[in-house]
């Protein structure tokens, strides 16, 4: 990549976090405001440090920065499925409208960083391995992973009665969730190419080099930031549909 | 205890009488089966056919795909007619376990899907002339370890997906993606027998299905529960 095109390509990312973080800081109020205004900057640096900081792989290249993005999107997707599953555990003992509100924004924000995972894999994998997709074991598990939770935001979309609703879904974020590491385990088994874990081995950090260690973390921590102003303002807005729901029912009856 | 597994059977017995009384499910879903069977033959060219490790592998990834779709069929219509003649309010008005329900309803399925699938092998026999009487009974057994996860997903999702908008509609979408294991697990262990290399080959794959049999049967059954309860 030319370094000038590259100097210059960063900079207007960087006047365009800028102003992303002013508007937000413009736009939101209280504690959304100051993690808004976090997820920005903690962006803008994270995407500085993969492409400035981080040293060029030597085996792959250029290309290998995508895992600045690919591996925390992966995280965080695996991470809010996970917490879908925790509200859905815990709207069905407690049955509080709350906790399914939260589920759904986590489902909701957490396809969004699997659409990611599934995107940049391949955009890696052309130039690393050849070929845009493999029916490799993690690749595979990835995808199935999003038509579940596809799937969960699909059921939602279909049911009109909210309590209904919310019932349903909790029981498909229980399911899927105990099913996926089944799903991994047989993809696994039925084949499997993907780069061995590089991050945490069994001989502990080093097989990334440290300036590598700084991009990584710091992208999962932009990442972090991101998802929870994400499903704040996902579960935010869910709660303003529901008042005008019960607004427009009540004016109505 | 003996009250709840008379609930299983009386409920399980019911929907038994009432595939025989009418016998629409069985009908329609042996012969999408079938079709799917000859469709591949079209789509794949009249290859295919015969012994060996390659022919056992697409012939036992044609007949488990044929199956799942054939599937959708009766575990829909099993739960249309729950919902058509208020059998959901029915099961939420009634006293009995909601476990013991989900048990009936998932062993009817899954007997309807053994005759289904018990005719889907004699067909891959004739129209693909596979070795299935050479290894008729491992074949049965893998067959049933699969079929038993195929059921019990598939009843749970089905009461869902019939009380939702578009019916029927939703349940291979939401059924297919946690199935996933299922099938890889069947066809791998189906391609064993059918490409002659046997037990060995087989054994993990079974090991696979019981374990998932095992969760799932108790998910599904743990929450039949909330898709009754109002």
């Amino acid at each position: 990549m030319g370094g000038d095109a590259l100097v210059v390509s960063a900079a207007i990312a960087l006047a365009a976090f800028v102003a992303l973080g002013g508007f937000l800081w413009h736009r939101e109020r209280g504690a959304d405001r100051w993690l808004a205004l976090a997820a920005a900057g903690a962006l803008a640096f994270s995407m500085y440090a993969s492409l400035f900081i981080a040293g060029t792989d030597s085996l792959q290249g250029p290309p290998q920065r995508i895992f600045y993005v690919h591996v925390p999107s992966a995280w965080i997707a695996f991470f809010a499925f996970f917490l879908v599953f925790l509200f859905s555990v815990r709207y069905l003992l407690w049955r509080r409208e709350e906790d399914d509100i939260r589920a759904h924004a986590c489902a909701e924000v957490g396809v969004v960083f699997c659409t990611l995972v599934l995107i940049t894999g391949p955009i890696w994998a052309r130039p690393v391995w050849g070929v845009w997709w493999t029916w490799d074991a993690r690749l595979t598990t990835s995808l199935i992973l999003w038509l579940i939770y596809v799937g969960y935001l699909m059921l939602r979309a279909y049911m009109a009665d909210p309590e209904q609703r919310a019932r349903f879904a909790a029981v498909l974020g229980v399911l899927g969730f105990i099913d996926v590491p089944i799903v991994h385990m047989s993809v696994v088994w039925w084949r499997t190419l993907h780069p061995g874990p590089v991050v945490t081995r069994a001989g502990g950090m080093s097989e990334l080099p440290g300036s590598m260690h700084v991009a990584l973390w710091t992208s999962l921590l932009a990442f972090t930031l991101v998802f929870f102003y994400f499903v704040r303002r996902r579960a935010e807005l869910e709660r303003l549909q529901a008042r005008a729901e019960a607004a427009r029912a009540a004016l109505e009856g | 205890m003996r009250l709840f597994f008379s609930v299983v059977w009386a409920v399980a017995e019911k929907d038994l009488r009432a595939e025989w009384r009418a016998r629409e499910s069985l009908a329609l879903m042996l012969v999408f089966a079938l079709l799917v069977l000859t469709l591949f033959s079209f789509a794949f060219g009249p290859g295919g056919g015969g012994r060996g490790e390659e022919a056992g592998a697409v012939q036992a990834g044609i007949l488990w795909v044929a199956f799942l779709f054939a599937s959708v069929i009766g575990l829909s219509r099993s739960m249309s007619m729950e919902r058509e003649s208020e059998g959901f309010a029915a099961m939420r008005l009634s006293p009995a376990d909601p476990s013991a329900l989900f048990l009936g309803k998932m062993i009817a399925a899954l007997l309807l899907l053994a005759v289904m699938e018990a005719a889907g092998f004699a067909a891959l026999a004739v129209l693909y002339r596979a070795p299935v009487a050479a290894a008729a009974g491992p074949l049965a057994l893998v067959a049933a370890a699969a079929t038993v996860g195929i059921a019990s997903v598939g009843t749970l999702f089905a009461a869902m997906s019939a009380q939702t908008r578009t019916r029927e509609v939703l349940l291979p979408v939401l059924m297919f993606p946690l199935l996933v294991p299922v099938l890889i697990a069947a066809v791998k262990g189906t391609a064993a027998f059918l490409g002659g290399r046997g037990w060995p080959e087989a054994e993990d794959w079974v090991r696979l299905l019981v374990v998932y049999d095992v969760i799932f049967v108790v998910a599904s059954a743990m929450a039949f529960e909330f898709i009754l309860s109002e």
